[in-house]
């Protein structure tokens, strides 16, 4: 299952939802951030308190966002634009820190947003 | 110059991300964190549900905090408003996350308390175990009071089959017991309507979906009707897909808008909270009640004190009367370190260095434990599960003059290391 972080978060990207997440297991990427589904623990606190209710539970998503089910496992599960090495599973978001990378599909998103 | 050092009482979720905030924003820092159990983690260990195992593994980012070398556990140190402090100006700041005290009572005569289950069900130190054996195995309804989460586990827990009990980390002993209890319907008595729910949709979608529990939903007629505010959309599917269980042969019936009283034959009556009409009286039955928890000892003392320790903070359930999940504790951590960095004094102040502090702290205690008995738990679990041949058990610690009791094997209490 896991939680997953919508197309809603673009540009927000406020960390409201890193602040409470007590595994530390959501990536800022570049203009948005991604739950990490082998480590989120389903706890739900993330939901509950973004601003802009970007964040289902995988099997709750409205329709048009599936996709980003399969979007932030990639974001972790193969290198990311200019990288040789996926990110994994790092367990430490807050050691990670800011990545500045998004995935394709959050890029071509982001980009279509903005013009 | 020397570290910055705090001290943090409890050792639960609260007091763990609490530390871990201090860690991360904190430079030179020292951080001694006491618990009065001998293992680490609160109710991140003693409390979240043994069926819920991904849950679960909110303790393993703690077990690296607590592991970490600028952190020194000491267990089994039960801190008191007295010592607190006088022991206070030592530190430069003092985090007090010693979490909630007990069940609220009820006039409901003899029940068991919450407390007394998920603790006996999660191999707490500290429980009667006898006693709860004795209520659960008992030929007769369990009627469980409340209406949040802790409830709906507790229900669970006791409704749920063999197969998925022995899939947990359940203590042998309490399976074998949940599993011969007489297969009778488990009473979830809530006083709210269905509005007013405090227990997530989840913890609902999943009895019936999840675990094909048979559920059915008896409700007070003015259950929506009454109320302005209709509940949720996915809270009222979840209701009435429940609503569909069989009427004699079901696992769990929920009372919604309902209460429990004690009557003078000892049967225990669930009526409604508008008007009072009886809905249903059981001649003979086991009350658990889960209906919230006062402040405990350590706050309750500190608060009827004359002053606060000028350097004293609270997080978690010790200061907000036991509301809110893991991830509220760690948000609560973050805004109190913050304070702490805002008012740490600058340069030098009467602080104690790391090992005078830690010496301070353990001499508060008869028979002080170090991080060593976690590990070896953990390590005594993962015998006992092999000897078993389940996947993981945990054990019951029982620490006693004679040392701690693992499971069937007695050891030594671990000395401190020097
Ligand atoms: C049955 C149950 C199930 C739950 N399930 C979930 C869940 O699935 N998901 C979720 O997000 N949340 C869940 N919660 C809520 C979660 O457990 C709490 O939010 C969290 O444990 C509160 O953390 P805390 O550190 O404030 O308190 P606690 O976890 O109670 O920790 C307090 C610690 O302080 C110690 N202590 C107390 N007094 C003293 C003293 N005087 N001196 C020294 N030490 C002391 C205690 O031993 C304890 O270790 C559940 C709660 C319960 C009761
Ligand atoms: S809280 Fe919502 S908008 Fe803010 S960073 Fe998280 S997902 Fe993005
Ligand atoms: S559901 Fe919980 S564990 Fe998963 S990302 Fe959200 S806050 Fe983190």
């Amino acid at each position: 299952m896991a939680y997953v972080i919508s197309s809603a978060c673009i540009d927000v990207t406020d960390q409201s939802c890193v602040s409470v997440c007590p595994v530390d297991c959501i990536y800022e990427g570049d203009r948005k951030l991604y739950v990490n589904p082998n480590e989120c623990i389903d706890c739900g606190a993330c939901e509950a308190v973004c601003p802009v209710t970007a964040i289902y539970l995988s099997t709750r998503l409205p329709e048009e966002e599936r996709l980003h089910a399969e979007d932030n496992a990639r974001f972790f599960a193969e290198p990311l634009p200019g990288r040789d090495e996926p990110l994994g599973d790092p367990g430490d978001s807050v050691a990670v820190g800011r990545i500045g990378v998004d995935t394709e599909l959050v890029r071509r998103l982001a980009e279509g947003g903005a013009s | 110059m020397t570290p910055r050092v705090c001290w943090v009482v409890g050792a639960g979720p609260a007091g763990m991300y609490a530390t871990q905030a201090i860690l991360r924003s904190l430079e030179d820092v020292h951080v001694v964190l006491a618990d009065r159990r001998r293992v680490p983690f609160g109710l991140g260990r003693f409390g979240i549900a043994p069926d819920h195992p991904k849950m679960r593994r909110v303790v393993t980012p703690l077990e690296r905090i607590v592991e970490d070398d600028r952190v020194t556990f000491i267990g089994g140190v039960e801190v008191s408003a007295a010592r607190l402090a006088e022991l206070a100006p030592g530190f430069d700041a003092v985090v007090i996350a010693s979490g909630a005290g007990a069940d609220h009572p009820t006039d409901l005569g003899d029940t068991l308390a919450s407390r007394e289950v998920f603790g006996w069900y999660n191999a707490d130190h500290g429980v009667d175990t006898a006693r709860v054996e004795e209520a659960l195995g008992a030929d007769r309804e369990v009627v469980v009071v409340g209406g949040g989460n802790v409830s709906i586990d507790i229900v669970r827990l006791l409704a749920v089959g063999e197969d998925r009990l022995r899939a947990t980390d359940l203590p042998e002993r309490v399976v074998d017991v949940l599993v011969a209890r007489p297969r009778r319907p488990v009473h979830l008595v809530v006083r709210s309507a269905a509005s007013e729910l405090k227990f997530s949709a989840p913890m609902i979608t999943e009895l019936v979906h999840e675990l094909g529990l048979r559920v059915r939903v008896r409700r007070h007629e003015s259950y929506w009707g009454g109320s302005s505010d209709s509940p949720s959309d996915e809270r009222r599917s979840s209701l009435e897909l429940a609503v569909s269980g069989d009427d004699l042969d079901v696992d769990v019936v929920i009372h919604l808008g309902a209460q429990a009283a004690r009557a003078a034959d000892g049967a225990i009556e669930i009526s409604s909270t508008v008007d009072g009409g009886s809905l249903v009286r059981l001649a003979e039955a086991t009350v658990i009640t889960a209906i919230g928890y006062g402040p405990g000892a350590l706050m309750t003392d500190l608060r009827a004190a004359p002053s606060w320790p000028e350097n004293a903070y609270v997080c978690g359930w010790a200061g907000n009367g036991a509301k809110g999940v893991l991830g509220t504790n760690k948000a609560d951590a973050l805004r109190i370190v913050e304070q702490i960095r805002e008012g740490l004094a600058p340069g030098d102040s009467r602080r104690l260095d790391p090992a005078a502090a830690v010496a301070a702290v353990r001499s508060l205690a008869d028979d002080p434990v170090g991080i060593e008995e976690w590990r070896a738990t953990v390590d005594a679990e993962i015998l006992e599960a092999t000897r078993t041949g389940r996947g993981v058990e945990r054990i019951r610690l029982q620490p006693g003059a004679d040392g701690l009791q693992f499971g069937t094997e007695r050891k030594e209490s671990l000395p401190w290391p020097t």
